[in-house]
């Protein structure tokens, strides 16, 4: 008999709790102006992002940038943030990405000192005296993220291409460069489309040179590709999406 | 008989001044309605711009007297005369990563975001940081309890913060997850991080007192109670998650995990289907103190003071210093903010043996959300930083930022405890009437402790009475030496002095109990000699009232109520016999009769349809599953007495409509 009741008793509370309990309305972040929220984010390949930073632009094209890596989580177009798993109640400090998003898998340095061209990329910082310098913003709000590598001073930035196409990168290096690399993509499959125009992935997304003369190339690693290209003291590509 | 009310309280109603009559011995008095904190200590609003959303996460004032006000949003205000009618709010950042904490240096904001310590700088000087370093960004594994605390600056230019462990599945036995995480850190200008100290499992009040590191924790497995902790390099605080890293060569502190659960269980508990369950108070058990604990690894470090838990808050923040020329006779002694509790704790230091000790006791409640940051402002005022999002507060607004003013009133209150080798020494911030502050009867002290276990939280245990057997009052009326028996080493001391009033008004004291950690017992002569009063108005009472019953220390007042109780046994106890109980027990400091607080309202509980047997099985085991809208579970209270819990429970039954 007692336990029947206690049966019952359960039973009512979590209807009535399923009554009481309102979903609480979401919390949007819409980049009215240019803007930078961090939040951890997840991947849909799995895993959480740490320290990585949201880029909002009101031109509808907004990237991920990780800040422990040197490198783009994330592209997308559309409104900029979901900041609901992070702001209501105690929150676990991520948000997620709002409209058709392009993920560029586990995130890995974008840049690597190699032995040769042909050694494997270097994804972790471990060993690299890879060191997060933070970021200044211009007089438009946007930011230029910086960082150490191997004792060279990176600046990178990133602006969305006037004709919303995607975004423009600029990585310039200060220092021994010798035997550095930039890895522009990752993916199963890499496609020349023309000496400066690569497809990666079935036309996910497009790496475009944009330095006079600069030559990448494009390598195996595992069961799939590479595309890498040398970097001296500059580097300026776009990625289109 | 004394009766007088200054103009000053004009307003508390003549009426209640003569509400009851105190005889006690052979004299007798009507009692003036006592002023209260409110009449003291004025909370005012900090103004701000309509729409702002202020979860206050870290204060911080510059030299200049602007208050730099960070949010769990990620946003900085730089807040322009914040002690007036208008002040100016600007904001300095945004975007940031639940900033819980700001140092100004040399023109730039350090601040501590989940992932890594920042340096923010306005290099264009137009208002707004340009600039933004990262100092040292720490490992973190994005789980949602890792927050990171600080940073507070060192004499010597550098930082410390202070990083909380993860809460997995099973978030009753949180983790380190990742390297450093329960750690303080040491971090340079230029990035150079030093671990500094293990243990801490949720240290969300980072404070640098005179030079030094302390910290609050927050109340837990292994962290029986919220209290004050010195941090010294190398110190273990008492939760054993964060051991996983002491193998680092960098660490500073080598003891293990594996030492640590040698001796000690880590009360990681399954059922009979292998499903992970949290493990509750064991009532009959031997159990360890922290001090026991500390004999076998004396890397162990003890709290200077502890704050009750639900009594002096339940998750203790921010420590400061009362700084010269504030809040008058408390100037150069320590006030601790509560979030859930909403309250301000006031804390009396002193060194015993080398160590700190001291007093806490409740100083201002009344705060509209969950107290978070402190920091004192050019006008003498203290700037309450609020929020209490995702826990609930006594304050029932989200967040906000207020102000404590002091109107240079003196209250009556214990202005120091001091421990003495045969007692304690009260001082009070006014003089006492003699005839109440010589009688025994005006004073009760308990000493009882906490456990240091795996479960979460502690009751309070070992509780026993001190018996006060003498007093010995300064010739101002102004210290009261009391001689006590039953003083323990490293217990704490709950020090109720309800018959002691003011000399000039008779007024009582605004807050009347005390609890001294009494670390050490000092050595020295014992107090003999003349004017020693061992008078006791109660043994006459008792005498006269109730022969056959003699209880030799309890206060006057307490049996009058006593008599009074036992009149209405069978019917439902009203309100205003339940909550003396209920305050007693801390229950208030998570309920209300008809709102949700910290836990739900009574009225609610009443809904249930609880009987009086489930209620109190509920008292001693509570079912936070049942109640999945509440953030904070209620720890159990196997404290509470049958009877106590039995009239709470017919009171709660009563409420239903």
């Amino acid at each position: 008999m007692a336990s029947w009741s206690i049966v019952i008793f359960i039973a009512s509370i979590s209807d009535s709790v399923a009554q009481q309990r309102k979903r609480p309305d979401p919390v949007y972040i819409d980049a009215t102006e240019n803007m930078l929220v961090r939040s951890f984010i997840d991947l849909p390949i799995g895993g959480r992002v740490t320290h990585s930073i949201n880029v909002g632009s009101p031109t509808t094209v907004h990237y991920t940038y990780d800040m422990d890596k040197g490198a783009i989580v994330v592209v997308w177009r559309g409104d900029f943030l979901n900041a609901s798993s992070m702001w209501i109640e105690r929150g676990d400090g991520s948000s997620r990405v709002r409209g058709k998003a392009t993920y560029f898998g586990k995130p890995a340095l974008t840049l690597a000192k190699l032995t040769s061209d042909q050694a494997t990329w270097i994804a972790d910082t471990a060993g690299t005296g890879y060191k997060p310098k933070g970021y200044k913003l211009d007089d438009a709000g946007l930011p230029t993220f910086m960082y150490q590598l191997n004792g060279v001073q990176v600046n990178d930035a990133s602006k969305v291409m006037a004709n919303g196409e995607g975004i423009q990168r600029r990585i310039s290096a200060t220092g021994a460069t010798t035997g550095m690399y930039a890895r522009l993509a990752a993916g199963k499959q890499i496609i020349k489309l023309s000496d400066v125009l690569y497809s990666v992935d079935d036309k996910a997304y497009q790496i475009r040179l944009d330095d006079a003369g600069a030559k990448a190339s494009i390598r195996i690693n595992g069961d799939g590709q590479e595309l890498l290209i040398p970097i001296q003291n500059q580097l300026t590509y776009s990625i289109i999406f | 008989m004394k009766n007088i009310l200054s103009k000053k309280y004009g307003k508390l109603l003549p009426v209640l001044a003569a509400t009851y009559l105190l005889a006690a011995g052979n004299y007798a008095f009507a009692q003036a309605e006592s002023p209260k904190e409110d009449d003291y200590f004025k909370i005012k609003n900090v103004a701000a711009p309509a729409g702002s959303i202020l979860e206050i996460g870290g204060l911080c004032t510059l030299p200049n007297g602007t208050l730099a006000a960070t949010t769990r949003r990620g946003d900085i205000f730089m807040i322009q005369n914040p002690h007036t009618q208008n002040p100016v709010f600007t904001k300095f950042a945004s975007g940031l990563h639940e900033v819980l904490g700001a140092e100004y240096v040399d023109g730039s904001l350090y601040v501590a975001q989940r992932g890594e310590l920042t340096k923010l700088t306005d290099t264009n000087k137009d208002g707004k940081a340009d600039l933004f370093e990262t100092i040292y960004a720490w490992p973190i594994t994005g789980n949602y309890h890792e927050y990171s605390f600080g940073p507070k600056l060192a004499p010597d230019g550098t930082f410390f913060v202070t990083l909380n462990l993860g809460f997995p599945d099973e978030w009753w036995h949180p983790q380190s997850m990742a390297p450093w995480r329960g750690w303080a850190l040491n971090i340079t200008k230029d990035g150079k991080v030093t671990p500094w100290a293990a243990g801490m499992r949720s240290p969300a009040g980072l404070s640098m007192i005179d030079g030094e590191l302390w910290y609050t924790d927050n109340q837990g497995d292994w962290v029986g109670s919220g209290s004050l902790m010195k941090i010294p390099k190398g110190g273990f605080m008492g939760h054993p998650a964060s051991l996983v890293w002491t193998n680092q060569p960098n660490s500073p502190l080598k003891l293990t995990q594996e030492q640590f659960y040698a001796i000690n269980n880590p009360r990681v508990e399954r059922d009979a289907k292998g499903k992970p369950f949290k493990p509750e108070n064991i009532v009959n058990e031997v159990y360890k103190t922290k001090f026991d604990e500390k004999k076998t690894f004396p890397e162990l470090q003890m709290p200077a003071v502890w704050l009750p838990h639900a009594i002096l808050g339940i998750s203790n923040t921010e420590i400061v210093k009362i700084p010269k020329g504030s809040f008058g006779p408390f100037e150069g002694q320590l006030l601790v903010g509560d979030q859930g509790q909403s309250m301000l704790s006031r804390v009396f230091l002193e060194k015993v043996n080398g160590e700190y000790q001291g007093a806490a006791m409740a100083f201002r409640s009344g705060f509209q959300s969950g107290v978070i940051r402190l920091a004192w402002l050019q006008d003498g005022s203290l700037a309450v930083g609020e929020s209490n999002r995702g826990w609930g507060s006594a304050g029932e607004a989200t967040m906000g930022l207020q102000r404590l003013e002091w109107n240079n009133n003196v209250p009556f209150e214990m202005k120091a405890i001091r421990a003495k080798p045969d007692g304690f020494e009260i001082e009070f911030t006014q003089p006492v009437d003699r005839k109440s502050a010589e009688d025994i009867a005006s004073y009760k002290i308990e000493g009882f402790t906490y456990k240091y276990h795996g479960v979460y939280g502690s009751p309070p245990v070992a509780v026993e009475n001190c018996p006060v057997v003498g007093i010995k009052l300064s010739a101002d009326g102004l210290k009261a030496r009391l001689i006590v028996n039953n003083m323990r080493k490293s217990y704490i001391h709950t020090i109720t002095i309800d018959g002691v009033r003011e000399k000039e008004h008779f007024y009582s004291l605004v807050h009347p109990t005390a609890y001294y950690t009494l670390n050490n017992i000092p050595t020295g002569a014992k107090l003999t000699g003349a004017g020693i009063s061992k008078k006791n108005s109660s043994l006459v009472i008792a005498s006269a009232a109730k022969p056959a019953v003699s209880s030799a220390a309890k206060p006057a007042v307490a049996s009058v109520s006593t008599a009074k109780k036992a009149v209405a046994v069978s019917k439902a106890p009203t309100y205003a016999e339940v909550q003396p109980l209920l305050a007693k027990n801390t229950c208030l400091a998570c309920h209300t009769v008809d709102k949700k607080l910290v836990g739900p309202a009574y009225a609610d509980v009443a809904k249930r349809d609880y009987t009086v047997a489930q209620i109190i099985a509920l008292i001693k085991n509570p079912k936070p599953e049942h109640w999945p809208d509440y953030s904070t579970p209620m720890p159990p209270m196997p404290q509470v007495s049958a009877a106590d819990a039995t009239k709470i429970a017919q009171w709660i039954i009563s409420l239903k409509k």
